[in-house]
């Protein structure tokens, strides 16, 4: 498989103590949307850093486009469009004027300078100073330079801090469209799980400098779904543990409810039967919705 | 392929565009002539004579010069060279910087030069704000000749030029704070306390190492007497490559970029 980002071991310290990403090894194929999924401070910004030279590398490699970006770093740089955390643009300069700064850069026609502000629905604030644009508007005018040079892999860390409901959705069908349309593989990094959900392909959940999950969307569903939480609601949650205990099935309490996992339809109704035999009342035995808010908190607990 | 230097220049020249550092160039440049002009006319009687003496050019070129090499020009390069690059700071924007397909030693070189052309711009406009001062009078006052003496443009360009390399390490220094911190008020603050030490010391015999006493030991070279080591152009010139040097250094070797 072609893969558009590639991270081998990727560690970085900031300190002696401090390990702020451990081993992570990021695979993003080529046409994919990425959705890179963490809590705040888990290390999504810290990779997407170095991944664009940021910051400078101690340990492991990364690869862009299937070359080697220390040593093909200013060729990468030109196929790479990014919007890392909040939008870089000059306050004192219209849109069109931060645009043009970066077009010099990229080298692209002038005629491509319209089409993004158009892309971002920008076009009416062409000339407008970018220090009097809302911060959902400098979002967008971030977006609309990350796409200047028509990159084969776009770089978007947080993408949807300040922007409106309706922002959001179109941010979403925009990148939807440029994934399906033109190709183009997308990183996005997210804490926002929906949004992951309703956008990404692939994904890669990391938490504490740590990869727990990469893959398709869909496997991550389908590996959850077997292992998805049951809740059971009984009148003594004691005996209702100790049953299960005696059935070495591992289960935990939680708001006076037991949690346990990795059980079957068939064993869910034995249970119940058992329960009532023992004379504990059963007041609710459901399995846990199996989004990926339930998926993502089971990986950082696990 | 690596974007070219020139594009690169272009691009920084571009984001100066309505910054205050172009409107501190233009306002600053005008700054002297404009009030020498205004002092001119409010004396309006003694113009004739001032226009009659016969080093009438060079006169006014100490006077200007006088205030404008050794105290504003200096003080225009520390804030100028500090804006340019808090530009980046400011709006969050060297991490885009940093992303664009060019090498470290273009950015570094670019945003320099942009400096560079911008106090060359500055020395242009106040050169034109001094014509301006000579000419302006005879226009506008009845009685008044035009200056007798012809402009000793040679002489004049020299002395652009000396004043020029007198800047130089001063922007080399405050270009290397100026990369440092992102409080832009600190590279200020050491410039101006730095230019203010240079002023106390001109008289040391040892002044040559402050980075910003060339302005001051263009004006003042043959008054103070001192054996320098060499020339004082070639000084200044050493002390702006040796700084570029080492910000050029601390500026590539940055953990953090952005």
């Amino acid at each position: 498989m072609l893969y558009s980002l590639e991270t081998h071991q990727l560690t970085h310290r900031f300190s002696a103590q401090e390990t702020v990403l451990d081993n992570i090894s990021l695979q993003v194929p080529q046409g994919a949307i990425y959705g890179f999924l963490g809590p705040n401070g888990a290390g999504k910004t810290t990779t997407l850093r170095l991944v664009l030279g940021l910051l400078r590398k101690q340990q492991g490699s990364i690869s862009i486009l299937g070359q080697s970006f220390t040593a093909h770093r200013v060729a990468l740089l030109r196929q790479v469009g990014s919007l890392i955390e909040s939008p870089s643009v000059y306050s004192h300069l219209s849109a069109m004027e931060n645009l043009q700064v970066l077009q010099k850069l990229y080298q692209c026609p002038a005629k491509r300078l319209p089409e993004v502000l158009e892309l971002v629905g920008l076009t009416a604030a062409t000339h407008k100073k970018a220090g009097r644009f809302s911060l959902g508007m400098k979002q967008r005018l971030g977006i609309a330079i990350a796409l200047l040079n028509n990159p084969s892999l776009l770089i978007l860390d947080e993408p949807t801090n300040g922007l409106d409901p309706n922002g959001i959705i179109e941010m979403r069908e925009l990148v939807r469209n440029l994934n399906r349309e033109q190709g183009l593989t997308v990183i996005i990094s997210s804490h926002l799980l929906a949004e992951v959900e309703k956008l990404a392909t692939h994904t890669g959940i990391i938490h504490k400098g740590r990869l727990l999950f990469q893959g398709t969307l869909d496997t991550l569903l389908q590996q959850r779904h077997n292992g998805a939480a049951v809740m059971i609601d009984t009148n003594d949650t004691l005996r209702t543990l100790e049953l299960l205990k005696d059935q070495d099935l591992p289960a935990h309490t939680e708001n006076g409810k037991v949690y346990l996992s990795g059980i079957t339809k068939g064993q869910m109704g034995a249970l119940n039967r058992q329960l009532l035999q023992r004379g504990i009342t059963v007041y609710e035995i459901c399995r846990q919705p199996n989004n990926l808010e339930n998926i993502f908190m089971h990986l950082i607990n696990d | 392929m690596p974007v070219p230097f020139l594009l690169s220049f272009q691009s920084e020249w571009l984001k100066q565009r309505h910054s205050a550092a172009s409107w501190i160039i233009a306002g600053g440049s005008l700054l002297i002539p404009v009030l020498f002009l205004g002092v001119r006319l409010y004396h309006a009687a003694d113009l004739p004579a001032i226009h009659t003496a016969p080093r009438f050019w060079e006169q006014l070129y100490n006077q200007t010069w006088q205030i404008m090499g050794a105290m504003l020009m200096p003080l225009g390069v520390i804030v100028v060279t500090s804006l340019v690059t808090q530009l980046e700071f400011r709006n969050n924007t060297w991490k885009q910087l940093y992303t664009t397909p060019q090498g470290l030693t273009t950015i570094f070189f670019a945003k320099m030069a942009v400096i560079l052309v911008m106090v060359l711009q500055c020395f242009v406009i106040f050169n034109i704000g001094f014509y301006i001062t000579g000419v302006m009078p005879a226009l506008l006052v009845k009685g008044v000749p035009y200056p007798a003496e012809p402009l000793p443009f040679l002489r004049m360009l020299m002395g652009n030029g000396k004043f020029f390399i007198a800047c130089l390490p001063i922007v080399a220094l405050q270009y290397l704070l100026s990369l440092q911190c992102r409080n832009v008020l600190l590279p200020i603050g050491i410039g101006i306390a730095l230019h203010i030490t240079s002023m106390l010391a001109l008289r040391w015999e040892y002044g040559y190492i402050l980075p910003y006493i060339y302005g001051s030991l263009s004006f003042l070279e043959q008054g103070l007497k001192h054996n320098y080591p060499m020339n004082i152009q070639l000084l200044a010139l050493g002390h702006f490559v040796l700084l570029v040097a080492v910000s050029f250094v601390l500026f590539i070797r940055k953990k953090d970029k952005g």
